[in-house]
């Protein structure tokens, strides 16, 4: 519980409207999208609409020795919005307007709970684009993105939030106000305190100002599918797609469970017994775009696709797509709960790992379905079970475990695009090594000494999970 | 299974994910932005309550209450989570407790439909003295406290009940029975005079059954379940003696109660009518999908000058699933001038009583609706339920556009009139 004092002067700050302490909310404020973690109650939410409100409300923190915890709009796969330690939710969603979007030199200036679809449709109305495009595009806020460096399905060719961060406005634990980067593309001014920032998962400092990079919105796009009979087959096109120096904007694939899911809860008339899907999508030039999509569908056919869709319209192009949107819908009906993981490896690794899955799942007798950023390595294995049977819930854990040995093993990563939070943390020490959890540690003591910002998140000082 | 024994509702509730789509789509968080509200937030605390890990608090009470049950979030949700059903369930845990006395006497008159005819017949004598005509006619607004706000627009009750006018039989080769619906019977008669003036243009002898009452919405999405299937059982027995070949519905939301929730009423109160609820579930038909399927034969005689839009009701496009069939048939009609809306599917904030307990909310809902509304230059805007028809003539009223509003039935009979 919160001092009664500590609450008023929340109240004084950001205004009585503006700060919930009633068990519902606290309860609602409690979880994110995140499986598997109890809820622990904050102490209060507060939503401020300026840095000098967040900065206001770090000092207090820091006064009073209290969390905060930023959140965006709660979508975090990884614990990364939870208050394991309780205290104070600091929600970002009033702050919510784009500022500036600047033709001449290509950037735009939004606030951090801007919503990104509404960002995407507002540069792309102007003739410009901004890639990065997480599943969660259409709820999910900026400055979340740029908490946990976001990536999506144009990884491939565009790569991913950090790419087109040029600079930030950042609150910092103790309260201070800090400008990193600018407006420029070129800036070696100083330690690149905007990288630090990108993907520190609210640790280290409240954004609440972004400065993005833009591009121009390619001329053309198109899309196309291929059914493989065979899962190496659909491994061999990736690679060979990649080799004859063809970028895809996107390149998705779809394993056989996640097919049968799909075709069984939306019936489109995908073939049942097929190993794979590819999706593919080329942009650039008309000319170029063309060219690209006659080499990939030669690629297709040279590797025994079964079937290829070409979408010549808009309505074939949503056609093509649908079996991907239908995906995690499909799955998330087959129980009652969807964990979806993100290790990542490189894209040469792609066809071993979705074998490996594929062994995983039979192993650990559980349904375990891939699809995922094939074109980047990062595959979303959806482990889909019943929360409420222990038995199944601790093959979870143990298959969960063998997929991040087996990723770190194929030079991979824990994590692609989801972030550490709580729910790897225990595994970090794999990745990062002693020495590396110790770096980390001694940026966040120095910036944050009272420990202030979403503490508990990403590291931990013991030991973690044997490797 | 027993639908309502809590298990069940448990194991449905825990199927949310907590993805969050819900925010990107529900019309209340649009607008308030905040997580308590949205349906993840509703999902998380009636979890809990059926863990018995919350209690029956106010602060419960009012998130409840803040849901238009429009269904948008349930169509959108990727884990398939029957949310609308969950909130009005989670509600019916609320209804043992004394609710407002005002909903009490109303509640108490909707389920004895002969009393509740004659008392709005008396009301409609007696409006005047409680509510003051707007000058050009166009509805009425309160003139007393009355627990409703008093820049609320209502429409006049039309005193004598529809279903109590006679005659109200047409000859012809399909038999019908007409299902009124309280918005209809005992205000919106025009609605219920052009359903039967089109049907008798097309041939169908279609009866008005006497004694059918209130199709149980309004009560059980305030919570009061039982009393909801009294009225299902009822309505379920008198449409069965009338012996027709279909009923016919021209509001939505009893459309798609006698369709889906008619059913699940019986399996939870009288397991022994389901059956019979699934045999009247295929025989409804709204009227504009009744008309695609048995008057296509009918003859569109006068011209209809009207700039025309349509608002899709909640309870038709995503409690029934239809959207096409209004569309096809104000395209039909010989001088329309069709202009489809921004978000023609958006609910327009009415929401049954939620537009009466958060007149304020609903306003800003509606003005938004509204505003895609005028952007389409449609002098008339035309849809499929009366409760929508009411809140957008509010609307209308409200910023003084003056855009009209008719039912679909209503401009399929002006170009059938003879």
């Amino acid at each position: 519980m919160l001092k009664r004092e500590v609450i008023q002067e929340l109240i004084e700050i950001v205004g009585s409207a503006n700060v919930y302490s009633a068990k519902e909310d606290l309860l609602c404020y409690a979880g994110d999208a995140t499986f598997g973690f109890p809820a622990i109650l904050p102490a209060a939410v507060v939503k401020p609409a300026s840095a000098e409100e967040v900065s206001r409300i770090l000092r207090l923190a820091n006064r009073q020795l209290v969390p905060v915890v930023p959140r965006g709009a709660g979508t975090s796969l990884s614990g990364g919005a939870m208050p394991v330690q309780g205290g104070i939710v600091l929600e970002t969603t009033r702050m919510n307007r784009i500022l500036e979007i600047d033709t001449d030199n290509l950037l735009a200036v939004v606030e951090p709970g801007v919503i990104a679809a509404k960002f995407h449709q507002t540069v792309e109305q102007m003739g410009l684009f901004f890639p990065p495009d997480p599943g969660s595009l259409a709820f999910s806020t900026l400055g979340g993105n740029v908490a946990v460096c976001a990536g999506g399905l144009r990884g491939l060719k565009y790569g991913v939030v950090k790419d087109y961060v040029l600079g930030l406005e950042v609150v910092m634990p103790w309260g201070g106000i800090v400008n990193t980067g600018g407006r420029t593309v070129k800036n070696v001014t100083g330690y690149d305190l905007t990288r630090l920032m990108v993907g520190s998962e609210g640790t280290l400092g409240v954004i609440t100002k972004i400065i993005f990079k833009l591009l121009p919105l390619p001329a053309a796009s198109r899309s196309m599918l291929a059914i493989f009979d065979n899962l190496n087959n659909a491994g061999e096109t990736i690679a060979a797609i990649i080799r004859n120096k063809i970028i895809p904007a996107t390149l998705e694939v779809m394993d056989n469970t996640t097919i049968r899911a799909v075709e069984a809860a939306a019936k489109i008339g995908l073939p049942v017994d097929a190993e794979a899907i590819l999706l593919v999508e080329v942009d650039g030039a008309e000319q170029v775009v063309e060219e690209d999509l006659k080499k990939v569908i030669d690629i297709c056919r040279a590797y025994q696709a079964k079937e290829i869709k070409i979408a010549h319209t808009p309505e074939e192009k949503a056609q093509v797509w649908s079996a991907r949107r239908n995906a995690y819908g499909s799955l998330a009906k087959i129980n009652n709960t969807i964990l979806v993981e993100d290790a990542t490896v490189p894209r040469s690794k792609v066809p071993e790992m979705i074998s490996f899955l594929v062994e995983t799942a039979k192993r650990n007798n559980l349904i375990i379905a891939t699809l995922g950023h094939a074109g980047d390595g990062n595959l979303h294995p959806c482990i889909v079970f019943d929360r409420d049977d222990p038995d199944t819930v601790h093959r979870v854990e143990k298959a969960t475990e063998e997929i991040f040995r087996k990723g770190l093993g194929l030079g991979g990563t824990l994590s692609g695009e989801h972030g550490i939070g709580i729910g790897k943390k225990r595994f970090l020490h794999w990745e990062a090594g002693d020495e590396g959890i110790e770096a980390m540690a001694r940026i966040k003591a120095a910036l944050d000494p009272n420990n202030i910002l979403n503490p508990g998140k990403v590291f931990s000082k013991d030991r973690g999970v044997k490797q | 299974m027993k639908p309502h024994n809590p298990e069940v509702w448990y194991r449905e509730a825990i199927k949310c994910s907590k993805c969050g789509v819900c925010r990107s789509v529900c019309p209340v968080f649009a607008q308030l932005n905040h997580e308590t509200l949205v349906a993840r937030g509703k999902m998380t605390l009636i979890e809990a309550l059926l863990q018995q890990q919350q209690e029956f608090s106010p602060r419960l009470q009012e998130v409840l209450s803040l849901c238009l049950v429009c269904k948008t979030c349930t169509v959108n949700c990727p884990s398939g989570v029957p949310i609308d059903q969950l909130v009005t369930r989670a509600r019916t845990a609320f209804a043992t407790k004394p609710l407002p006395w005002g909903k009490r006497l109303v509640f108490s008159l909707v389920r004895r439909h002969s009393l509740m005819n004659a008392c709005l017949r008396l009301a409609g004598k007696l409006q005047k003295a409680a509510f003051k005509l707007k000058p050009d006619g166009q509805g009425m607004m309160p003139r007393l406290p009355l627990g409703i706000s008093r820049r609320r627009l209502l429409a006049p009750l039309a005193g004598k009940a529809f279903v109590d006018r006679q005659p109200h039989k047409t000859a012809g080769g399909i038999k019908v029975a007409f299902f009124a619906g309280c918005m209809i019977n005992h205000i919106y008669h025009s609605v219920g005079t052009a359903v039967l003036e089109v049907l008798q243009a097309g041939g169908v002898e279609a009866i008005v059954p006497r004694e059918q009452a209130c199709c149980g919405t309004p009560i059980a999405a305030n919570g009061d379940r039982a009393s909801a299937a009294e009225l299902a059982r009822h309505n379920i027995l008198e449409l069965a003696k009338s012996e027709v070949d279909g009923v016919v519905v021209a509001c939505a939301s009893c459309g798609c109660t006698l369709k889906n929730d008619y059913i699940e009423l019986c399996a939870e109160y009288y397991p022994d009518l389901v059956g019979k609820a699934q045999e009247l579930s295929k025989r409804v038909y709204d009227i504009t999908e009744f008309y695609q399927k048995y008057l296509g034969h009918l003859q569109l005689i006068n011209e209809v000058p009207l700039r025309a839009t349509y608002h899709d009701p909640c309870h038709l496009l995503r409690g029934q699933g239809i959207s096409k069939e209004p569309r096809q048939v104000i395209k039909l009609i010989p001088g329309i001038n069709f202009i489809e809306a921004a978000d023609a599917g958006k609910c327009c904030g009415s929401g049954g009583s939620f537009s009466l307990r958060h007149y304020d909310l609903a306003v800003k809902l509606n003005d938004e609706k509204m505003e895609t509304l005028i952007n389409t230059g449609a002098d008339t805007v035309v849809t499929g339920c009366p409760a929508c028809m009411m809140h957008i003539s509010d609307g209308s009223a409200r910023t003084g556009i003056g855009i009209k509003v008719l039912h679909t039935v209503e401009l399929l009979a002006l170009s059938v009139r003879k």
